[in-house]
């Protein structure tokens, strides 16, 4: 009997180790990396303060924080692709030119969770990373520039793009290739203004998920469209982890709006869609969304057609001088073929921290820190991805550059913000989301 | 002989016993109807007839659905003393079993239902045989074993994850037609799954009240050493107990799965704190109580919408709950008990 139990523990046992280690897969491979950059890290700090401006030598660890798993692992595409794709890119560039700087990148799941990301970023940090890209959520950016950014002064290139990011306090470790969702909300304005002919005396329903970007987007469009002269009902925001959103559904039908704006992600979309068809009172045609719905080709899965087709949307998009270059080399890189969204800001992030970093001539953080908005914006002499090595060569010779990247110019305000943005219409027809030929550009 | 007749009159006379009759009873009870009338006539002349009835029908919906899932639990905490924080994970497992059944068999949602409910019902017993048996056998203390539960929760969740990718995953079911009377309208397939869940309800507390189990079990939840020196198989009615609550529990996950349209790996988990409250709010561990309180945090939550921001309606419930436990700490239903 004794024998009997004692076996089924152990089966349990290697069950649960198992499970666990298949949970855990991806960062089995980091945990080397890990350790060789912790070495690397060492050698690079007492490099630093011998070598010569001129010719720096040292190794470069880029943590990144991918939504590997959670909310937001639904809409992204092969998230750690665009860091990779920008270190193998500067690699190649660095040792053409001859300059002996090494940059390695190392993952990390965020989980779409805000302590989740700041466990991520610390064990990043504690593997020798002295800049951390992403991450990708508006909640988990919050959350690491206040426990990691600032705390422990590494600077952090993140994509979370919550209007309320930009007003934060102490952000000065914290920067974003992405632009903030302020600027969406105005492109969203301006689609929403040409659909009905003037904004004075329209009336939109406004509602989103209750966090940082449900919130952000959807208060940022309200006030937007006050100040235009136009009415708004709501905004309803709600908690995204329901199970039913009738009474929620009720109330954005409620009081028969001109048109509906609805910040969210396909989860839980699905359900609040279901229930704003359930109320008969819902057209998706009047339906305008951020780009949380509608970077997906086709309709995501448990949407009903009838709450998403029909629809229109804005959604960031990568017009930068590097983008052609960018888009070779994506293909060429092992990975998914077809480029997600916002792939183009971690791969414009992680240029900016590598060149932040030889423009530093080191990898301390507080030596990136400084650099970083001085190699995105003017002034300085341009340079795209495609003329890296004479960016480097510049940039060694003690000059200001101006980079140019893939997802747009990369220019960044006194905060660490992108100062203006290129939006694209998007439309869903039938079931697929179609960009319209049209750009908008805000402000 | 003692038989289960005799260990049921013993346990009513123990139970007038414990529960120490108070005298103010019955006008605590008066104030209690009489605030519950006085907010429904509030919120009516608030929301209007139509827009009151609406949200009571919603907040059933929802109610009904937390009160099956939350069964399993509150049985679990009543034979065994043991806080699963795993239980949202059988219903996502439940779910998934169904989803995966249905995809790879074809088969129509509610046969798949039935293999979900067997699946989920193995597993609980698994769990019982493999895990908790074993540990509380070599002298595991609550702590440990709840402790133990919030590591399971997490293997199960990213195993899940792992298998069946974190993205949603549409049930299958009708999620947009609709049946309206007198303009109250509820989707064709959320009044389906409530009416499958109130069958349920009414045939597992049949059971529970009936069948020489149900009596053992609800022996065991009131006084454990009590009920073994009985002659009662501890052993076995407890494994009977995570069996029954793993197979309730895994087709709750369906139902909670089929009326919410979309499954995630997550879905459990959103729901567990809900799950809790309704079995606190009904005394833990009487199954009848978390019936209730699931349906009373529902309805609460969705009669708050229409007065407060709908966004703090989870609030909303926390706060019904903590209100009634100040008056009645162990619950709607619950008796105080000597030994915790």
């Amino acid at each position: 009997m004794f024998l009997i139990r004692s076996y089924f523990v152990l089966v349990l046992g290697l069950l649960l180790i198992l499970a666990l280690a298949a949970g855990c897969g991806g960062s089995s491979s980091t945990a080397t990396t890990a350790a060789a950059t912790a070495d690397s890290a060492e050698t690079g700090a007492t490099s630093t303060p011998t070598s010569t401006p001129s010719a720096p030598s040292f190794s470069l660890n880029i943590g990144d924080l991918a939504p590997l798993t959670g909310p937001l692992a639904g809409i992204v595409v092969d998230p750690v692709k665009g860091p990779d794709v920008a270190v193998d890119f500067a690699n190649q560039a660095l040792q053409a030119a001859n300059i002996s700087v090494k940059v390695t990148v190392e993952h990390a799941d965020s989980q779409g969770a805000a302590q989740a990301a700041v466990s991520a970023a610390r064990k990043l940090i504690s593997g020798g990373a002295t800049v951390l890209i992403g991450p990708w959520g508006s909640a988990e950016t919050i959350a690491v520039n206040e426990a990691v950014a600032s705390a422990q002064k590494v600077p952090v290139i993140a994509i979370g793009s919550s209007p309320d990011i930009s007003t934060l306090p102490n952000r000065s470790f914290l920067f974003r290739t992405s632009p903030a969702d302020a600027l969406q909300s105005l492109a969203l304005v301006k689609i929403v203004e040409t659909r009905l002919g003037g904004v004075t005396g329209k009336t939109v329903s406004v509602a989103g998920r209750n966090d940082a970007y449900g919130s952000g987007v959807a208060n940022a469009f309200a006030d937007a469209w006050k100040a235009g002269g136009g009415n708004v009902l709501g905004p309803v925001l709600y908690d995204p982890a329901q199970a039913s959103y009738d009474s929620e559904a009720a109330k954005i039908v409620e009081g028969n709006p001109d048109a509906f704006v609805i910040a969210d992600f396909p989860d839980p979309y699905a359900k609040v869609g279901a229930a704003l068809v359930r109320t008969g009172k819902f057209d998706a045609t009047k339906l305008f969304v951020p780009d949380g719905l509608v970077t997906m080709p086709t309709i995501p899965e448990g949407v009903p057609t009838e709450a998403l087709s029909g629809a229109a949307g804005t959604s960031s998009i990568a017009d930068g001088p590097s983008l052609q270059a960018y888009k070779t080399a994506w293909e060429a890189a092992p990975g998914s073929q077809a480029d997600g969204p916002f792939s183009a800001h971690t791969f414009d992030g992680t240029m900016v921290a590598i060149l932040a970093a030889v423009a530093a001539g080191s990898n301390d953080p507080a030596a990136i820190q400084a650099n970083i908005i001085k190699v995105a914006s003017p002034p300085g002499k341009q340079f795209t991805v495609d003329e890296l090595g004479d960016a480097f060569k510049a940039l060694l010779a003690g000059e200001d550059i101006d980079y140019q990247g893939a997802s747009g110019t990369c220019d960044m305000d006194q905060t660490g913000d992108i100062q203006s943005a290129v939006f694209a219409e998007y439309k869903w027809v039938g079931n697929t989301s179609t960009a319209q030929p049209n750009r908008i550009s805000v402000p | 002989m003692l038989t289960v007749e005799t260990i049921a009159r013993y346990r009513g006379r123990l139970v007038l016993a414990q529960e120490g009759r108070v005298p103010g009873a019955p006008r605590a009870g008066l104030i209690m109807g009489g605030a519950v009338v006085a907010v429904v006539m509030g919120l009516t002349l608030h929301a209007g007839v139509q827009g009151f009835a609406q949200s009571t029908i919603n907040g059933l919906v929802s109610g009904v659905l937390i009160a099956l899932a939350a069964i399993g639990l509150t049985l679990i905490f009543g034979v065994m003393r043991l806080v699963n924080f795993a239980h949202g994970e059988l219903l996502t497992i439940g779910a998934y079993v169904a989803l995966a059944t249905k995809s790879w068999f074809g088969l129509p949602l509610l046969a798949a239902g039935v293999v979900a409910m067997i699946t989920v019902g193995v597993v609980g017993g698994l769990l019982e045989v493999g895990l908790w048996r074993p540990l509380r056998r070599k002298g595991a203390g609550l702590p440990q074993l709840l402790i133990m539960s919030l590591g399971l929760a997490f293997v199960l969740q990213y195993s899940l994850e792992f298998i069946a990718s974190p993205r949603p995953r549409a049930m299958g079911a009708n999620m947009t037609s609709t049946v309206a009377v007198a303009g109250i309208r509820v989707g064709t397939t959320q009044l389906l799954v409530v009416g499958v869940s109130a069958l349920l309800l009414v045939a597992f507390g049949a059971a529970l009240k009936l069948s020489p189990t149900g009596k053992r079990m609800r022996a065991l939840a009131d006084n454990f050493a009590l009920a073994e020196t009985t002659g009662i198989d501890a052993g076995r009615v407890v494994l009977w107990t995570w069996v029954v609550a793993g197979a309730l529990t895994g087709l709750a996950g369906v139902l909670y799965g089929a009326a919410a349209g979309v499954v995630t790996p997550t879905m459990g988990a959103d729901i567990l704190l809900s799950l809790f409250a309704a079995v606190i709010l009904g005394g833990l561990g009487n199954a009848y109580g978390a019936v209730a309180g699931g349906i009373l945090i529902g309805i609460t939550q969705e009669w708050s919408t229409l007065v407060i921001d709908s966004r703090w309606k989870l609030a909303v419930g926390f706060g019904v709950l903590a209100v009634t436990l100040i008056f009645r700490p162990h619950g709607l239903f619950g008796v105080r008990r000597r030994t915790f």
